[in-house]
């Protein structure tokens, strides 16, 4: 009988395919850590220091492992006068840091392109906790990988909820993949009110451009571009319409050249050839660092974790195949001019790009405080000091902010006191601002901008706008 | 002055995922036992791969009796046909002897009269892609169709396939393919619709006859 007829045939199948099957149903979906969690916070800077080691080989690629976990993390509550913050520290193993190499000119959308289908799609909703935009989170499993090298098998990707729709109609994805940070990304998930990190994520930030091929699906035949302008997929020559649509075609913007209609493999042969003739660094590398702690670097990282009345924060990225390390004091909340910079190159080689060391422990112990005078600046009764007519002004914003400056390590320490205004008049804005020098002793003055140079030295807070002049009109979409 | 602590890193190994490995006889050492007339060969074969085969045995015949029964003929089926037969895959040779052994042992009870067994629900939803064809059942319509089976498997990616095969081959159900891949079980359904539906059209492009 027929049944019996199938399950014999099934005896013929090849060993190789029935030992993967089988390992399969070996190797289990890891559970989360249940950890307690936190709760919501009110404005948070996030601290997430991840520390490099391990001496491999180059080409030694070790197996890039997906995770996904609640992030265990020490909360600080940090409220002074009225400002209100919370530090949120977050400890995890970070064995490798994983990203894509691009070349300086093109952190591209297109440089990993993979087939992908979706393993899971997450059921609770996720927000950046930087931007607070909205997410969801996606498993995908990789069939096929159409540019790149060293891509995982599996990858967690968010997807803008404004673009969501129902995936699970589409047979298969192509997606230009970007990873979202390093390694153990935190989300926030507004459903459960906890933070969870997600080792290897990836978006495509091109998917408002996703008409230009950055996240496509399959339903038999390439169809659906999950792309606001969707009829643009519909067009015959519609590689044509999207160059001149984007203009003058820039790396930056990826239009893949395939036609609505084309099949998977038409797709993919026509990607392949299109990165081949547009080469932009493909390598998605395991970046280790040997030697991390050479004498030079070493220190650093002494200093930076012994320091007791500040702390440091971390930005990290990737310039031209190099790893950089950008750490920030900051005091009592309040920036500083004290940076550190520090460049590893995938050679395993770490250097020290700079080292701005203003401010000693004891320097750190006697800052004046800035937190009480924001608490009570009196914004009603502070007149923008530059601006000609202001009776014909509204004020459309004021911001105050503090940060602390110094010329140099020898040079007297202020806190300042920024504040700003976007003033309108007939819907044109102009800008206006104030600084007050707070001593170490308490003492107060008002200074000119033009004066600060020569006080506290260059400093990035210090931006020298022209006084009434109108930057930009109310709802012409620039930002500042 | 707010002392504000310094953060901390650790690592924490345990949270990878772990791959499954064991430290059991190597296949070749097994081999050699029962190629030696060596009764460890049973020993090593039931340490090693006792689980694998009861689940597959288990998943045909969902009675545990029935299935240690199929399990330990296994090991004598085996003690029996190697020599001369050497498998280059012992994991796979043995299971496919427990699956024989099984469905054998499911024809021949009242097993087939349950209904609602894994099997039952696997293969009647696969018996539709098949083509016409007599209800002979031969060893060589098998092999034809197994042939046929292995083409369409190898152009698959990887994970629709060990899916495809944990669900028809192995026969577990589709929840616990689910879990153990950390999927819904909707969406294995529907990859193992997808899938059928492909073999369907595989098999008439093919001019598949029986």
């Amino acid at each position: 009988m027929k049944k019996a007829l199938l399950f014999h045939a099934f005896d013929y199948v090849r060993d190789d395919f029935l030992e993967s099957a089988a390992g399969s149903m070996e190797v289990s979906v890891r559970e989360n850590i249940n950890l307690k969690q936190f709760g919501i916070i009110a404005a948070c800077l996030l601290l997430a220091i991840g520390i490099v080691f391990g001496a491999m080989a180059q080409n030694d690629t070790p197996e890039l492992i997906l995770e996904h976990r609640i992030l265990e993390k020490a909360e600080r509550p940090w409220s002074v006068g009225g400002w209100n913050a919370t530090f949120h520290d977050f400890t995890f193993g970070n064995i490798y840091e994983h990203f894509d190499c691009g070349s300086s000119i093109a952190l591209s959308r297109w440089t990993i392109t993979v087939e992908a289908d979706i393993a899971e799609i997450l059921p609770d909703a996720y927000t950046d906790p930087v931007s607070g935009m909205p997410y969801r989170i996606i498993r995908f499993y990789v069939n096929d990988v159409i540019a790149g090298e060293n891509v995982p098998t599996e990858f967690y990707f968010r997807l803008e909820e404004s673009l969501s729709c129902e995936l699970e109609q589409f047979d298969r994805f192509i997606i230009g993949i970007k990873q979202v940070g390093v390694e153990n990304y935190p989300m926030y998930n507004e459903t459960q009110g906890q933070f969870e990190g997600f080792s290897l994520l990836f978006e495509t930030s091109n998917l408002r451009g996703a008409e230009y091929g950055a996240f496509i699906a399959f339903d038999g035949e390439f169809d659906h571009g999950l792309a606001m302008t969707d009829a643009l997929w519909k067009l015959d020559g519609w590689y044509d319409a999207s160059t001149d649509y984007i203009g003058e075609f820039r790396h930056d913007y990826a239009v893949y050249p395939f036609e609505n209609g084309d099949s998977l493999n038409a797709v993919k042969s026509k990607i392949k050839k299109f990165v081949r003739e547009n080469p932009c660094g493909t390598n998605m590398r395991v970046y280790t660092v040997a030697d991390f702690h050479n004498e030079r670097t070493a220190s650093i990282f002494d200093y930076i974790n012994s320091v007791e009345n500040g702390i440091f924060t971390q930005k990290m990225y990737r310039f031209d195949g190099d790893l950089y390390l950008h750490y920030t004091l900051y005091i009592n909340g309040f920036e500083t001019p004290q940076n550190i910079e520090l460049v590893l190159n995938e050679h395993g080689n770490a250097k020290v790009g700079t080292n701005r060391k203003l401010f000693t422990d004891e320097d750190m112990a006697s800052v004046p405080e800035l937190a009480p005078i924001l608490e009570t600046l009196d914004f009603d009764a502070i007149t923008p000091p530059h601006t000609e007519n202001i009776e014909d002004f509204e004020v459309y914003s004021c911001h105050a902010s503090g940060f602390y400056a110094r010329k140099n390590k020898y040079s007297e320490m202020f806190g300042v006191i920024k504040i700003r205004w976007q003033l309108v008049e007939n819907n044109a804005v102009c800008y206006d601002d104030l600084y007050i020098l707070v001593s170490v002793d308490g003492t107060q003055q008002t200074v000119e901008r033009d004066q600060l140079p020569n006080i506290i030295g260059e400093n990035s807070n210090v931006v020298f706008r022209e006084y009434n002049k109108p930057y930009y009109t109310l709802n012409s979409g620039v930002d500042d | 002055m707010v002392r504000i602590p310094t953060f901390s890193v650790y690592i924490d190994e345990e949270s990878s995922r772990k791959v499954k490995g064991g430290s059991h006889m190597d296949d070749s050492k097994i081999i050699t036992l029962y190629r030696e007339r060596d009764e460890r060969a049973i020993t090593a074969s039931a340490e090693k791969y006792g689980a694998y085969c009861f689940a597959i045995a288990q998943n045909i015949l969902k009675n545990s009796e029935d299935s240690e029964e199929c399990v330990n003929d296994t090991w004598l089926k085996t003690w029996n046909v190697i020599p001369p037969q050497m498998p280059r895959c012992l994991r796979a040779f043995l299971g496919k002897i427990t699956r024989c052994l099984a469905f054998d042992k499911y024809r021949a009870t009242t097993c087939e009269k349950r209904g609602g067994t894994n099997i039952d629900e696997a293969l009647d939803t696969l018996i539709e892609v098949l083509p016409e064809t007599s209800d002979a059942e031969s060893e060589y319509e098998a092999k034809l169709l197994g042939e046929a089976l292995n083409r369409f498997l190898a152009e698959l990616p990887k994970r629709e396939r060990d899916i495809f095969l944990c669900r028809y081959y192995f026969l577990y159900s589709i929840s616990e393919i689910a879990k153990k891949h950390g999927m819904r079980e909707n969406y294995v359904r529907n990859l193992l619709s997808r899938t059928k539906k492909k073999l369907k059209t595989y098999l008439e492009k093919e001019d598949f006859v029986l």
